[in-house]
């Protein structure tokens, strides 16, 4: 489901209200980026399962107390979802690892492909493992759960340019480690990156 | 994701097209959810938002003196009992057997209608709530592919909010809602019950669909009862006495002659009224007001 700005907030109003179809409305609008951004970060399925819910659930507590100020909703749903996978991290004995069991390849794939497929997605999963923490969470930010740099800079407490400059330098590590030729048209110079 | 790249200024450091494919095709493939998971989520999530819209109700809040002041003898009585059985049943293996399908399950439904309040709106709230666990334990043994227990759990439901269909006023209007819920719910099982749970799955869809229609028509019947009331009070107030009418009954009769007697205040004001009236009781019924004020 894709709704623009100013539909969220128009839900987000009406959800405060307690408006519990508004906020289905916003579960559908967002449920697939922070499953997608959890699922990242905590690899196991179960987990990503629970705790997406956990996510929706503490949303749904907090948001009598969320206040706009400028701050997109989607940067602070995804504050809500990054301290429930800290937390989470936190209390589970085991370390949580970019190791992923779940696969959805497309359907019509034949072996061949599906085996050229896990080969690429295991190289991705390798690259991404390279990267710094914070390299890394904000690819996550950025490609998998789609935030612009600024919700992703509101989730991660950094500035927006310093964002940039991570995902800048984890774009660079990704090409590297994957092989991508790197045509200097494609990564122009980008401005305010110091970290 | 990629749209979002596009519109980014020139300062936006691009991934280039490749390592975008790449990158989207790994979110896809790996951090994607699946349908199911999907359609769960939301429906503990949504159950979530109508639990807390439901309890921010007022009536939802009403208070209760005393951990079982609302409940009566007899209902004490029989909770008792139902307790006792229950702790037996829990200190056997008997206490599988009446879980949703099991040969004990009518049993334990039947002694849980036992202890149902007899006062309407608190019979209404114990139903609705008991509505609520045969649901549960319909979408549990859905979930297990027990299509034994899901016939039957849903089967339960149906009788149970058949009765809710009767309730009016404000436990109308807290029905109506939960049943709301209680149909989005059905909906979000309906793709993955067993084949064999199918037709009572829109058996109970079509039934509460039903509950749904009728409380709407009630809860809209007394809104506009009690406009119709005023509004024929009013409109008589020579033939009526004046007074408005907030009975809500919209068949009223206008120009009903018991309604001025039913009201007090005329036959005491004249009185303590020091001035004799030559009119004698009759104005002094209809013009109080301008009497009292006349010294």
């Amino acid at each position: 489901m894709t709704i623009d700005d100013e539909a969220i907030e128009r839900f987000v109003g009406a959800a405060r209200q307690g408006d519990p179809d508004a906020f289905g409305a916003l579960f559908d609008h967002f449920y697939g980026p922070v499953h997608r951004y959890i699922a990242a970060r905590v690899g196991r399925p179960s987990d990503t399962e629970d705790l997406t819910q956990l996510v929706f659930v503490k949303a749904l507590e907090a948001l009598p107390r969320y206040e706009s100020r400028g701050i997109p909703f989607g940067g602070w749903l995804f504050r809500l979802a990054r301290n429930v996978v800290i937390d989470h991290v936190r209390t589970r004995r085991e370390h949580a690892t970019l190791e992923v069991v779940a696969e959805r390849p497309d359907g019509e794939d034949g072996p061949d492909d599906l085996a050229q497929l896990r080969q690429e997605m295991d190289s991705v999963a390798r690259a991404l493992r390279r990267l710094t923490p914070e390299q890394r969470e904000a690819i996550e930010l950025r490609f998998f759960a789609g935030l612009s740099a600024k919700e992703a800079a509101e989730v991660m407490g950094r500035q927006e340019g310093t964002i940039r400059g991570l995902q800048f330098r984890a774009i660079g590590a990704l090409r590297r480690e994957l092989g991508i030729n790197d045509p200097a048209s494609e990564l122009p110079r980008v401005s305010g990156t110091t970290r | 994701m990629n749209e979002d790249l596009d519109d980014m200024a020139a300062a936006e450091p691009l991934a280039g097209e490749e390592l975008e494919r790449m990158l989207a095709r790994y979110a896809r493939v790996r951090l994607d959810s699946s349908q199911a998971q999907a359609r769960r989520a939301r429906a503990v999530v949504m159950e979530e938002a109508w639990r807390r819209r439901i309890a921010a109700t007022p009536a939802a809040r009403r208070p209760r003196h005393g951990l079982f002041g609302g409940w009566s003898a007899r209902r004490l009585g029989v909770s008792l009992a139902a307790a006792t059985l229950a702790g037996l049943l829990l200190g056997t293996s008997a206490f599988a057997a009446s879980r949703a399908g099991g040969p004990l399950y009518e049993a334990r439904l039947s002694l849980e209608e036992l202890t149902l309040p007899a006062e309407p709106a608190a019979r209404i709230d114990a139903q609705l709530t008991a509505a609520q666990a045969r649901l549960a334990e319909a979408v549990d043994a859905s979930g297990r592919h027990d299509d034994v227990a899901t016939v039957a759990a849903l089967d339960a439901y149906d009788r149970v909010i058949d009765e809710v269909m009767s309730a009016s006023g404000p436990a109308a209007e807290r029905a109506l809602v939960a049943v709301q819920v209680h149909h989005d719910v059905l909906l979000q099982v309906a793709g993955s019950v067993p084949a064999a749970a199918a037709n009572g799955i829109e058996r109970a869809l079509a039934n509460s669909e039903r509950v749904i229609e009728r409380l709407s028509s009630t809860v809209a019947d007394s809104g506009n009862g009690n406009g119709n009331g005023n509004g024929n009070g009013n409109g008589q107030p020579g033939a009526g006495g004046g007074k408005p009418v907030v009975t809500g009954d919209p068949t009223a009769k206008p120009g009903k002659p018991a309604e001025p007697r039913a009201t007090p205040k005329p036959d005491k004001t004249p009185k303590p009224h020091p001035t004799p009236s030559p009119r004698g009781k009759d104005d002094g019924n209809r013009q109080p007001a301008p009497s009292r004020a006349a010294p």
